[in-house]
């Protein structure tokens, strides 16, 4: 019996130093950081909390004490929290970093928002982990540096505006903010400190306006994000505080995937910005099309050598004149770079005769190539003239020179 | 200097088309050594030069004055009242050679013929070239010997010792042919 008695009293003043219930999992679930706890499909060890399949229809409160922390919550099993979640202090706001992680791809769906509730440097890493917030709330004051890392293949979706100073996607992970329906229509808030990583196998889908808090730090500049974006897009600048995000034909993009293996999304009517650390290339390709004409010439003598009797000598009244068959060379640029051609010709080594010839054009630069404007690809022709007198021996064609295109 | 990539291989394309006057190649690649293309030039001469041919010959006559001179004695032969014919006779001339230069950029024959008055048909006269194969002037100087030919006029026969006064017996004919 004292047993018995012993193991209630327990009971008791664990539930009293954990301030839960672990049964009564339709109330808000106060854990307190460093004292563990458990109940039916979750349990917490200080440091983590562990959700195995849980339906806390209430908010998660982590009960910090006096001093910054991190907390991790690991889902082994789907599991969702209607409420917030968030950190509690006593007296004073310290930073948290939150770390999310999954196993066997089971995901944590919180209704509310995710709060930290700090007032200085606060990140939320997603590792590995598929999360899915109602909203997202790093730096309290909005002035404090909010860092979000979405890694190892995490999937995060926020359905709310954020508001970031620093965002991190790599591995294959993905980031989804919806803002569609919130206020503004307004996926994400930059603030002056904004920084974007982002690898070329993750994705980020964001619905709803991108504001720039420009008006909070004079030196921020969506200009300085313009190297980043990927190749063929590009920036329009919309009113003062946004900035639209379209192709290159005019059209506004309403997500943006990035990796081969990215999913697509579907929004329409709500304009877009991203920022990425771009790292796609766009390699040099120099293809350029020569076409040749047949190069072949004929050096036509004609009128009189007239006797003088008088100075017994030939009076020369004859005249030399040189015909082509295809004189001309065409270089057209197919290559996505633009090019100088220059055409030169040379007197073959073995010819005494006195033979010269020259390009009308010696040198032209040609535009890069259109992208689906190869009919109309840049391109430039160049005639060579003979001068000069050929032997008269060669009465059928034979080689005199050549002439050469050269490409830079 | 230009980042390179090459993605194509060197196509070397002949035209397939109705011709072989035109070929097209491609270049793809700007770095020194690959980033050119030749062709051969061609060329042949199409003569239609004519050279006229022109004869010009020059005829320079001599003064063509001969005079027969009779010499010696006529002896009086009193036993038989006759003379004793002991004079000589013989032919001098002035100016007696015709010449001939070629000036053509062909060869000519020159010939030289003496033709007696119905008159004076006794007398006859033998040039020392009746004919000559003159060169063409082509390539030769205005005085290179070969291009001319004098031929000197000999008489034979007699005349009348009335004839004290020069008097046409005959003509020269020069033949250019």
């Amino acid at each position: 019996m004292k047993k018995l008695l012993a193991f209630i009293l327990s009971l008791v003043l664990l539930t009293l130093l954990c301030g839960v219930s672990a049964f009564a999992l339709d109330e808000n679930l106060t854990l307190t950081y460093g004292a563990s706890a458990s109940g039916e499909n979750w349990s917490f060890d200080g440091s983590t909390l562990t959700l195995s399949g849980a339906n806390i229809d209430g908010s998660v409160i982590f009960s910090c004490g006096k001093t910054g922390r991190s907390i991790s919550v690991l889902t082994t099993a789907d599991s969702t929290v209607s409420g917030d979640m968030y950190a509690a202090f006593d007296n004073y706001s310290y930073s948290v970093n939150y770390s999310f992680a999954s196993q066997s791809g089971a995901v944590f769906t919180l209704d509310g928002a995710l709060r930290a509730g700090g007032n200085n440097n606060e990140t939320l890493c997603v590792n590995g982990a598929r999360v899915s917030l109602g909203g997202l709330n790093l730096g309290a004051s909005g002035a404090a540096e909010s860092f979000l890392v979405v890694k190892n293949g995490g999937r995060l979706t926020v359905n709310d505006s954020v508001t970031l100073q620093s965002i991190s996607l790599s591995d294959a992970s993905e980031l989804t903010i919806d803002a569609v329906g919130s206020y503004g229509d307004s996926a994400l808030y930059l603030n002056s400190l904004f920084a974007f990583s982002m690898d070329d196998t993750s994705s980020i889908f964001l619905y709803g306006n991108v504001m720039a808090l420009s008006a909070e730090n004079p030196d921020y500049d969506f200009a300085d994000f313009l190297p980043f974006l990927p190749s063929g897009v590009r920036v329009a600048t919309g009113d003062e505080n946004y900035t639209t995000v379209v192709d290159k034909n005019g059209d506004y993009i309403a997500e943006l995937v990035m990796g081969a293996a990215a999913a697509t999304g579907t929004a329409e009517e709500h304009k877009v910005f991203v920022k990425a650390e771009n790292s796609m290339t766009t390699p040099d390709v120099y293809s350029v099309e020569v076409e040749w004409g047949a190069m072949e010439f004929t050096y036509t003598k004609s009128g009189s050598m007239d006797w003088d009797a008088v100075k017994q000598s030939y009076t020369d009244n004859t005249t030399g004149a040189w015909t082509a068959a295809g004189n001309e060379v065409t270089v057209t640029n197919h290559s996505n770079k633009a090019v100088t051609a220059s055409f030169s010709f040379a007197k073959d080594s073995t010819i005494t005769d006195n033979i010269t010839g020259w390009f009308d054009v010696t040198s032209e630069q040609l535009d890069a190539g259109v992208v689906g404007e190869y009919d109309s690809a840049d391109k430039a022709t160049s005639a060579l003239t003979i001068e000069g007198e050929l032997d008269s021996a060669k009465t059928a064609f034979a080689k005199i020179g050549t002439v050469t295109v050269t490409i830079q | 200097m230009k980042k390179i990539i090459s993605i194509f291989a060197v196509i070397a394309m002949l035209c397939a088309f109705s011709t072989t006057a035109f070929a097209a190649t491609t270049i793809d690649s700007v770095t020194n050594g690959s980033n050119s293309d030749s062709h051969d030039v061609m060329a042949q001469y199409n003569g239609g030069v004519s050279t006229p041919d022109v004869y010009s010959v020059d005829v320079e006559w001599g003064a063509m004055e001969f005079t027969y001179n009779v010499g010696g004695t006529k002896d009086w032969n009193a036993a038989d009242h006759s003379y004793s014919d002991n004079s000589t006779a013989s032919w001098t001339a002035s100016g007696n050679t015709v010449t001939v230069t070629n000036h053509s950029n062909k060869e000519v024959t020159a010939s030289f013929e003496f033709e007696a008055l119905a008159a004076y048909s006794a007398i006859t006269g033998d040039f020392n070239f009746a004919s000559a194969l003159l060169p063409s002037a082509v390539g030769k100087t205005l005085t290179d010997t070969t291009l001319t030919v004098t031929s000197s006029l000999t008489l034979l026969g007699t005349i009348s010792d009335t004839l004290t006064d020069f008097t046409e017996i005959g003509s020269v004919t020069v033949t250019i042919s």
